[in-house]
């Protein structure tokens, strides 16, 4: 939708790129080339936004679509210092030398026409046999790869592929669907090729599908072949707008805070109306209009889940209520078994927040809070600016899409413990009661401890759990005592480094399998002497004595292969005061540039009686 | 707001220069950022703030503000 005089002169009245983004995107609306540039101008005036160097290379024109990249950096709080590739260099960039690789970009953009990469895709697809189009897919796709492996050698930073769609609709026409040499199926089985061993293969490169994104505004809106056959340039305005917004959006879930969590509110947000006055046959919540907007938002929030974020409720309402509605209510999708954490009461919003922030120890930042009410939105936006506020639209044909436009919902990556975190989420309350239970035994927190019958498995330089070792460098913030981030690419050098070790643990239990929770990063300096480069464990393991275990075991490890003295640093952030103390309480002194401990003198050796069984490293 | 007015916002807004770097009479040749990419970007702002279709053809034409202004008033734009 276009934004008219009126709506523009509105917009520019919003009070944060958030409230702006959330507007435009309630109501669908594309700004012009000005508007967005003035927008642009006007949210960079407010606060520069945060600076992310951008590289792109490309096949054909990119430079026009620089003022929407701008803006739709701003819209996200960020500002991009791009670099463009000279027309026509594609290879030369992938050099380590290259002008790109000067630019050291944090993101790096390949906008790519398949025709330029494989000589086979210049002749027209209909045209081009059954029985070569695997062969010519499978030489693409390997082609491309040796590319990019090129370019991931020279470049650090996400790395983000794009394939041109075609200009035309399918040459055999409305037969295309029929045909056996169909060229839709075609180009879907190359994309899905290349996705497979981009995922396999190289870490940190991803594919922007740009096909999803014509799909989304239509070929003849995304496309303008004026500009095509005259400055090699595809993008109507319209499809600037939309490969600039999802540039940015990925850029933004790489590099702002990490969202974690979905805090939920339930009545005019799961369904419409308020079960407390409606009653279970009254709410909306079902086959008919407006019932059906809400059942297929509680989908969207299952594919939420999906992507890896976890679901709290927040929500004003009697706890019997809720639960009849959770238990009983025939078309409710989301159960108790859904939510990491609830809050069902009568306590302020913020309140409630902040108390889920400390059951699932993450910060608020982690948080993207999901209300209809304008006042309870406007009170966590006041007294809690770190959650980002999405206010569900008033139609309830708009709701279920609401949350499509949250560029901290994208992920780039999906590990397996990303998947399993609700069930993760759920041992976890099972573990709270066990341990209640045991306190009010009269036993001590070390005999809750022995009663979980935990076994720590340590490994060593393991390239299988790659994604998820970065991952926790990304978004491991209080315990962890050096905060230092590593990409997916940097952590499989320091895997592969001769002078580097990297230790994991998994901690497994009565209850379940915490998968991959904890990392530390040695680097062998001479000899003798090695420095604790990283040492840091996931929120969700904290309190059960597992960092002491997995040092000692390091320390173990260490000093089986020669190592005397390990050095380490404690580096302050906002966020990570719970390990101030962890050197000292653990064998390390204080020396005038840090912490230094002897591995020999029997600081690491464990008890008798420690409540965790350790294996590993193999 | 004059028609010249507006054109004015729109280029300076697109090139990002201020208002006053545009005259009445400048072309492409007095103002660095009026390169051929600002040029393309010109032309996609003018279509989208007064709702036109453009040929192809006029782009090279339109290569200063008198020319731009004949344009628009021809097209009866407002």
């Amino acid at each position: 939708m276009k934004i008219s005089d009126a709506q523009f002169d509105k917009l520019l009245q919003a009070p944060s790129a958030g409230e702006l983004r959330a507007a435009l995107a309630a109501r669908r609306l594309v700004p012009s080339l000005p508007q967005a540039s003035k927008l642009q101008q006007h949210l960079q005036g407010r606060d520069a936004g945060k600076p992310l160097r951008l590289g792109v290379v490309h096949t054909y024109t990119s430079e026009l679509l620089d003022p929407w990249l701008q803006y739709a950096a701003a819209l996200n709080g960020l500002a991009f210092d791009t670099y463009h590739a000279p027309y026509g260099v594609t290879v030369q960039e992938a050099a380590a030398d290259s002008a790109l690789a000067r630019h050291e970009p944090d993101l790096t953009l390949l906008l790519l026409r398949c025709e330029d990469l494989h000589p086979a895709l210049q002749s027209p697809a209909a045209c081009i046999g059954a029985d070569q189009r695997a062969t010519i897919a499978e030489e693409f796709v390997t082609g491309l790869l040796g590319l990019l492996q090129r370019f991931r050698a020279s470049v650090g930073g996400h790395i983000l592929v794009t394939l041109l769609p075609d200009i035309a609709s399918p040459g055999l026409g409305l037969y295309d669907a029929m045909a056996a040499q169909s060229e839709a199926r075609w180009w879907s089985d190359i994309k899905g090729r290349l996705a497979d061993a981009l995922r396999e293969e190289l870490r940190g490169v991803g594919l922007l599908d740009l096909d999803q994104l014509m799909l989304a505004v239509g070929r003849e809106q995304f496309i303008d072949a004026r500009l095509w056959y005259s400055s090699m340039y595809p993008f109507t305005p319209e499809g600037s707008h939309a490969v600039a917004v999802a540039v940015a959006d990925l850029a933004a879930s790489l590099h702002l805070t990490r969202a974690k969590v979905i805090a939920l509110d339930a009545d005019n947000t799961l369904w419409g109306g308020v079960i407390g006055e409606d009653g279970m046959a009254g709410i909306a919540l079902g086959p008919d209009y407006p019932g059906r907007a809400y059942v297929d938002f509680q989908k969207r929030i299952l594919a939420l889940q999906q992507r890896g974020f976890i679901l709290a409720l927040c929500s004003k309402n009697n706890p019997d209520d809720l639960d009849e509605v959770l238990r009983e209510h025939p078309h409710q999708l989301l159960k108790h078994e859904h939510f990491a954490a609830a809050r069902v009461n009568w306590v302020p919003k913020p309140d409630n927040l902040k108390a889920l922030a400390q059951e699932l120890n993450l910060g608020l930042d982690a948080f993207i809070f999901v209300d209809d009410s304008d006042h309870e939105c406007a009170a966590v936006r006041h007294a809690l600016p770190e959650v980002e506020v999405i206010q569900v639209p008033a139609r309830a044909v708009d709701i279920p899409g609401c949350l499509d436009h949250v560029a901290r919902l994208q992920v780039t990556a999906l590990t397996a413990e990303d998947l399993a975190k609700t069930a993760m989420y759920a041992q976890e309350r099972q573990r709270r009661s066990q341990q209640e239970q045991v306190a009010a035994g009269g036993g001590s927190v070390d005999d809750y401890l022995r009663s979980l019958a935990m076994t720590m498995t340590v490994g060593r330089d393991d390239r299988t759990h790659l994604p998820r070792l970065a991952q926790l460098t990304q978004k491991t913030n209080q315990f962890n005592l050096t905060t230092r981030r590593y990409s997916e690419q940097e952590m499989q050098a320091k895997i592969d480094g001769e002078d580097c070790r990297v230790y994991h643990f998994s901690l497994a239990d009565s209850f379940g399998d915490s998968g991959v929770v904890g990392l530390a990063i040695v680097e062998l300096r001479d000899g003798a002497s090695a420095h604790l480069d990283t040492f840091l464990m996931s929120c969700r393991v904290i309190g059960r004595r597992a960092e002491q275990a997995f040092l000692r075991r390091i320390a173990a490890d260490l000093r089986a292969g020669g190592v005397a003295t390990l050095s380490a640093q404690y580096i302050p952030t906002r966020k990570n005061v719970l390990v101030e103390n962890f050197l000292a309480d653990n064998a390390f002194a204080a020396q005038d540039d840090g912490w230094l401990a002897r591995l020999d003198d029997g600081g690491f050796d464990l008890d008798d009686d420690f409540p965790i069984t350790i294996e590993g490293p193999t | 707001m004059s028609l010249f007015d507006k054109l004015r916002d729109i280029m300076s807004t697109t090139l990002s220069l201020p208002a006053s770097a545009i005259q009445e009479t400048s072309t492409m040749d007095d103002i660095e950022e009026w390169d051929s990419l600002g040029h393309v970007n010109i032309m996609v702002a003018l279509e989208q703030a007064f709702d036109l279709y453009m040929d192809v053809e006029d782009f090279a034409e339109l290569d200063s503000v008198p020319a731009i202004l004949g344009y628009l008033e021809a097209e009866n734009v407002s």
